[in-house]
């Protein structure tokens, strides 16, 4: 009944009310902003933030962070660049059905799968915060290493046509990662003497440069070669830019994978959205009746990916709340305002801070339905406006407002040159069909995993024997390969079937 | 806010040459003060600066302090930067003192505390020696005993190599003879979990993270002389006569080497008054975090001791 109280307080003080509002329409807009990620933007807000009462400050950014992932969507179908990682695996159907010219379906179903994803991990929050924060506060070291591993090669199976290319890729995005400093010496590993590289490559620019500067080359280069085709956004028919029923329907069994993927993933901290989103692709196409589809613009391409990077938000919270580990980048700046704020995050905080804690439930609950609206009514209207301007003046204004980005994020010229660098090693990576979002991913997850594999070690005198006492540890290195061994059985079948139907 | 501070500096720097050398001690400050951060907005440091900055003003004539956030190189590349601005008492550097100078005197960074006059301490992080609440060592001499007598090495868990709660621990564990393993998390977070989960033994991390954590963690004591705002019932090493070599990590505001000394002195005066001022003392109180008031000349003769103790400290580590 505290949830009651929460949305009566947020309901009876307008300023809160205003900031949860502001938040949505924020974080939708800066999430389509390609290169402008909901962190960056919640990072820039947060010295706002001390200035308001803890309650607006906390919805404010926590409901920029939920609207931000689904705003990723709309660039991501739109221009084919995801305007955040979460939006990445979106881009594949969603900017195949735009070239249809089903802009408007697309947006629709990425704006539905977003919000049930999302109220899913966020009940999953309000419900289940401290029994879920008993079960994970057992996890160490090495049951996160097992996840690491799992995350990886379940991803690195689903997110390339040929396996070799996407084990490079992913091999490539881990040692941009060693960059740095080294997680156990905290000696600077690789750094060449640069300062800037003390700590590492910082995402953001590797994200603008692999992602969106990469996708600007492409465009250009599509445009030299005369090839360049408007993408017809404008809907031909009336029924492209509508969502039906029936459609809903079909979405719907992908949209629940996706949301319980996304949900388990947000409870682990450090994966996040990206791996949420690949992992819901690449299991849903497994299981899709209509796979040939899947990649030419099937709408359940596009609900699986936007339900998961959603369902992630509500769940990533619990880590911070009862344990106070923040799990992503967004709940590390939460933490911060908490702590300006003289809130104590940890387990405790349901006790004392709980009319805040619920208040922000509710906020998250009411954010989710304001970039519902935004997206199902304002969606196809921004795809037809997008439509009207010319592709000469769209993709230069991407490229500026991605090196704005590259620069504001840490005030650094140095980011900026890191995004063109990696903008030109993005777009080779495309020609030659290597993939950024493997790279970018596992430049994410290599961190956590190496640190995690060194503690283990530490952690014990038997070594590697370390992981066989750790029974959750077990469990989450035997899923990937179970998976894999089923898709090699399935081939190896497929490819006994396939002679016998040549014969006839 | 960072870009609006990139456009205050350019102002700032305008405004300086039209102004050249007539800047008088008497009228300062006659403009607002940069406060650079090198981390980003959220974390402790900055935390710190926002609360200087919000009882500032009345203080510095009705100036301004203005929370630049320049994160990188582990609050280096902010540290790089206010060296190198002009030394008009306009650009001040917040850090922990601690952090820079130990990582100095394991390897020469891009900058040191020589590069700085030292403005005063507004703060100072203590660390506590914490074991997980199901833990049956109950004190720290019951630790230090376990640590001499068993026969496998206990496992410790810390901040990270050559950190200051790294030092911190070893300045307990080294003077005592413990011999024990130690593994690096991230942040006093990870610290804090790992003990949780009983992963480790035992764990040093700012003794301000156990609130709110006592049905988790146990603090043992607190490695300083002075009992800590945040567990004033925990006993200190000091207290318990343990022997032991305080590392601390002190909030600092530092001026480039070349500032005015009668500036850095004026604005010495300033931070001591706002270190005492009620509004900066209760916003740190709620969050948790202790409070210093210390003047520029004390600031830089403790840095030259703590300099002098770590050294012998760095030593012992291979």
């Amino acid at each position: 009944m505290e949830l009651l109280n929460g949305f009566y307080t947020i309901f009876t003080t307008p300023e809160t009310l205003m900031f949860v509002v502001l938040g949505s329409i924020l974080g939708v807009i800066v999430g389509a902003v390609p290169g402008l990620t909901a962190s960056a933007a919640i990072a820039m807000l947060v010295p706002i933030t001390y200035y308001i009462d803890p309650l607006s400050a906390l919805a404010f950014l926590y409901v920029i962070g939920k609207a931000g992932r689904f705003g990723g969507s709309i660039s991501a179908i739109l221009f084919n660049t995801p305007g955040t990682t979460a939006a990445a695996a979106t881009v594949i159907d969603g900017h195949a059905l735009t070239k249809k010219g089903q802009a408007g379906k697309a947006l629709k179903t990425a704006t539905t799968a977003s919000v049930i994803g999302d109220y899913v991990g966020e009940f999953m929050l309000i419900f289940g915060a401290l029994t879920i924060a008993q079960l994970t506060r057992e996890l160490g070291p090495p049951d996160y290493f097992a996840i690491y591993v799992c995350a990886f090669l379940i991803i690195g199976s689903v997110i390339s046509d040929s396996v070799l290319k996407g084990i490079a890729s992913t091999l490539f995005g881990a040692t941009l990662a060693m960059i740095g400093l080294d997680p156990i010496t905290s000696e600077p590993r690789y750094s060449f003497g640069m300062v800037e590289l003390y700590n590492g490559f910082s995402l953001v620019p590797l994200l603008i440069g692999m992602f969106v500067i990469s996708e600007v080359f492409a465009q250009v280069q599509a445009a030299r070669s005369g090839q360049a085709h408007h993408d017809e956004i404008a809907a031909r028919k009336p029924e492209d830019d509508q969502l039906s029923w029936a459609e809903i329907k079909r979405c719907l069994p992908f949209i629940g994978r996706g949301s319980f993927i996304g949900a388990l993933v947000g409870l682990i901290p450090g994966v996040g959205s990206a791996v949420a989103c690949f992992v819901a692709y690449g299991s849903s196409k497994a299981k899709a009746k209509n796979k040939d589809e899947w990649g030419k613009g099937a709408i359940e391409g596009v609900a699986a990916p936007e339900a998961a990077n959603n369902a992630v938000s509500g769940p990533s919270m619990i880590p911070l709340l009862a344990l106070g580990v923040p799990g992503s980048t967004i709940a590390a700046m939460l933490m911060g305002v908490f702590l300006i704020h003289g809130i104590q995050v940890g387990p405790k905080i349901f006790e004392t801070s709980g009319d805040i804690v619920y208040g922000l439930f509710a906020a998250g609950l009411i954010g989710i339905a304001l970039y519902g609206l935004i997206g199902w009514f304002l969606g196809p209207v921004i795809g037809r406006v997008i439509d009207k301007v010319p592709q000469r003046l769209i993709y230069p204004t991407i490229l500026a407002v991605a090196l704005i980005s590259a620069y504001t994020a840490r005030s650094s010229m140095f980011d900026v040159l890191v995004a063109c660098i990696f903008g030109l090693i993005g777009y080779f990576m495309r020609t030659l069909n290597f993939s950024p979002a493997a790279a970018i991913i596992a430049f994410v997850l290599a961190p956590g995993a190496e640190q995690a594999l060194r503690q283990s070690v530490l952690l014990t005198d038997d070594g590697f024997g370390i992981f066989l006492h750790r029974p959750v540890a077990l469990i989450f290195f035997a899923i990937p390969v179970i998976a894999i061994g089923i898709r090699i059985i399935g081939r190896m079948r497929a490819r006994k079937a396939a002679p016998a139907e040549l014969q006839t | 806010m960072t870009k609006l501070g990139w456009m205050k500096s350019l102002a700032a720097g305008a405004a300086l040459t039209v102004a050249g050398t007539m800047v008088q001690a008497d009228s300062f400050p006659e403009r607002p003060i940069d406060m650079i951060v090198g981390f980003k907005a959220g974390g402790g440091t900055d935390t710190y600066a926002r609360a200087l900055a919000s009882a500032a003003e009345a203080h510095t004539g009705g100036q301004p302090v203005v929370v630049v956030n320049k994160p990188g190189g582990g609050g280096l590349v902010g540290g790089r930067f206010v060296a190198d601005q002009p030394p008009t008492g306009y650009t001040l550097y917040l850090a922990s003192a601690g952090s820079i100078v130990l990582k100095n005197l394991i390897k020469p960074q891009v900058v040191s505390t020589d590069d700085f006059k030292m403005v005063g301490t507004i703060g100072e992080l203590t660390a506590g020696i914490f074991v997980p609440a199901g833990s049956p060592i109950q004190s720290l001499d019951e630790l230090l005993e376990a640590g001499k007598s068993s026969d496998t090495a206990l496992r410790w868990g810390h901040t990270g190599r050559g950190n200051v709660w790294h030092m911190a621990g070893l300045g307990v564990l080294n003077p005592n003879d413990v011999k024990a393993k130690d593994v690096p998390f991230k942040g006093g977070s990870g610290v804090r979990a790992a003990l949780a989960s009983s992963e480790v033994d035992f764990g040093v991390m700012g003794a301000h993270l156990g609130l709110g954590f006592e049905d988790e963690v146990r603090l043992l004591a607190v490695l300083s002389n002075d009992t800590h705002p945040a567990a004033p019932d925990a006993p200190t090493a000091k207290s318990l006569g343990i022997d032991f070599i305080p590392v601390s990590s002190q909030m600092i505001v530092m001026a480039p080497a070349r500032t005015p000394d009668e500036v850095v002195a004026q604005l010495s005066e300033a931070i001591v008054a706002i270190t005492q001022d009620s509004a900066y003392l209760d916003t740190l109180n709620t969050a948790g975090l202790p409070t210093a008031s210390v003047n520029g000349a004390d600031t830089a003769a403790n840095i030259d001791t703590s300099k002098v103790e770590w050294g012998k400290l760095l030593e012992g580590l291979e």
